[in-house]
């Protein structure tokens, strides 16, 4: 959705003339912004909150006695880690309160080339995809988002969470594997032609319950005799 | 899921905020014709916010140091805000007074509801707030009135009914008030 980012004609705007040059960049980066903020809160309202908290901070910053240097600034990955500076300080606030209930709400982007069929099919994907997201660590959930939903590089990704490019690919790794078996969970299950049917434990530990909704471990019997 | 099945249903997560979150962010601004000349008027998403007179060219200044976020000129301004510039008439506006003192907030109220045609002297103002010996506080608070014309600090007069200060200067006030039906001797 992103790719490359050549902010060279947004930063002479906004050096020429604040006000009208932060309308091009709402214009170039509401979408990630609020993409981001969507899926990290799984809350389209939280989602619109945060987002124009983001651009109002972004402002704030701008217009400020001491604003960041225009020359060298990468707008994209600078609005990115106000919003999930944001997202956090919101997380830490929300703490105590429970999660947010709206996701199944959330529209979804309509995709009017296919057929009806076909964009239902895609909806309750990405509505299974973003429950999904939200069962992630915050730290792989934001890279998986960065990478995988907005299509940044890897340097731009660790810049943005503040963390070596090797860190920020483990997080992505992790957070794909983690998806990969949550997707499993949802789907029925076709035992593989050279996978023998394990018998089904009988109690409640011995089925491997967790305190999550979701099993990602294959569970492991341990039989004890006297 | 296969990988890509599964990066690509993670690519297909983007989505557009609606189109009404820029009002959150940015403000709009707008340059009208009034009995004054022209003025150039902000307001959020909350009301009107600031009135100045064109010719002085401070609204962009004055709203950034009160609210610190972006103005956009708008050419679409609400219709109730030209009607209300041409009567002099702001009491069916929406006003945006964050930043003001409650205390300005309440001088302001009770000024707006002074009809056209009517004056009334600071001290007035000062017992309607229940602060009878508030009077020089009541004027300075007028005299920063961010929304001149709209919300009537022009009709608000010294004690002994002589003009006082405005942000217009004295003779435009004298001339609106005369405008508005209120006879002024010279």
């Amino acid at each position: 959705m992103s790719g490359p980012d050549d902010p060279s004609h947004l930063l002479a705007a906004l050096d020429e003339d604040l006000d009208n040059g932060f309308t091009a960049l709402y214009d170039a980066y509401r979408t990630p912004v609020f993409t981001t903020a969507l899926r990290a809160t799984g809350s389209w309202s939280d989602a619109e909150d945060l987002t124009a908290e983001t651009f109002l901070r972004a402002y704030r910053s701008l217009a400020s006695d001491r604003p960041p240097p225009l020359p060298t600034l990468r707008p994209r990955a600078w609005l990115l880690t106000i919003l999930l500076n944001t997202v956090r300080n919101d997380r830490r606030g929300k703490a105590r309160k429970p999660p947010p209930g709206d996701i199944d709400a959330a529209p979804e982007r309509a995709d009017h080339t296919q057929d009806p069929a076909r964009t239902a099919e895609l909806h309750e994907t990405n509505r299974a995809l973003a429950a999904h997201l939200a069962a992630l660590t915050p730290a792989q959930r934001d890279a998986v988002i960065l990478r995988h939903v907005l299509d940044l590089p890897i340097d731009e990704i660790a810049a943005i969470l503040g963390t070596a490019e090797g860190t920020a690919k483990s997080h992505i790794s992790r957070g794909l594997a983690t998806l990969r078996r949550l997707a499993c969970t949802d789907r029925p299950q076709t035992p593989h032609p050279h996978e023998r049917p394990r018998p089904e434990p009988t109690t409640r530990r011995a089925r491997g319950h967790t305190t999550g909704p979701h099993p990602i471990s294959t569970p492991t019997i341990e039989v004890h005799h006297a | 899921m296969p990988d890509t099945d599964l990066t690509n249903a993670l690519a297909s997560l983007t989505a557009a905020p609606p189109a009404a979150l820029f009002d959150r962010v940015a403000a709009r601004w707008t340059r009208q014709p009034s009995p004054m000349g022209d003025v150039d008027v902000a307001y959020t998403e909350n009301g009107v916010a600031f009135l100045r007179p064109a010719c002085l060219g401070t609204l962009a200044e004055e709203f950034r140091a009160r609210f610190v976020r972006p103005l956009v000129r708008t050419e679409h301004p609400p219709a109730e805000l030209a009607e209300a510039l041409a009567t002099c008439d702001g009491t069916k506006l929406r006003y945006d007074l964050t930043g003001l003192t409650p205390f300005a907030v309440s001088v302001l109220r009770a000024a707006q509801a002074i009809p056209k045609g009517r004056i009334h002297p600071y001290g007035w103002i000062a017992e309607r707030i229940d602060n009878p010996r508030a009077v020089r506080a009541v004027g300075s608070a007028l005299g920063h009135n961010p929304v001149p014309l709209l919300i009537p600090c022009h009709r608000v007069v010294k004690a002994d009914l002589s003009g006082g200060q405005y942000i217009f200067g004295t003779d435009t006030k004298i001339a609106l008030l005369r405008h508005e039906g209120v006879t002024v001797r010279s």
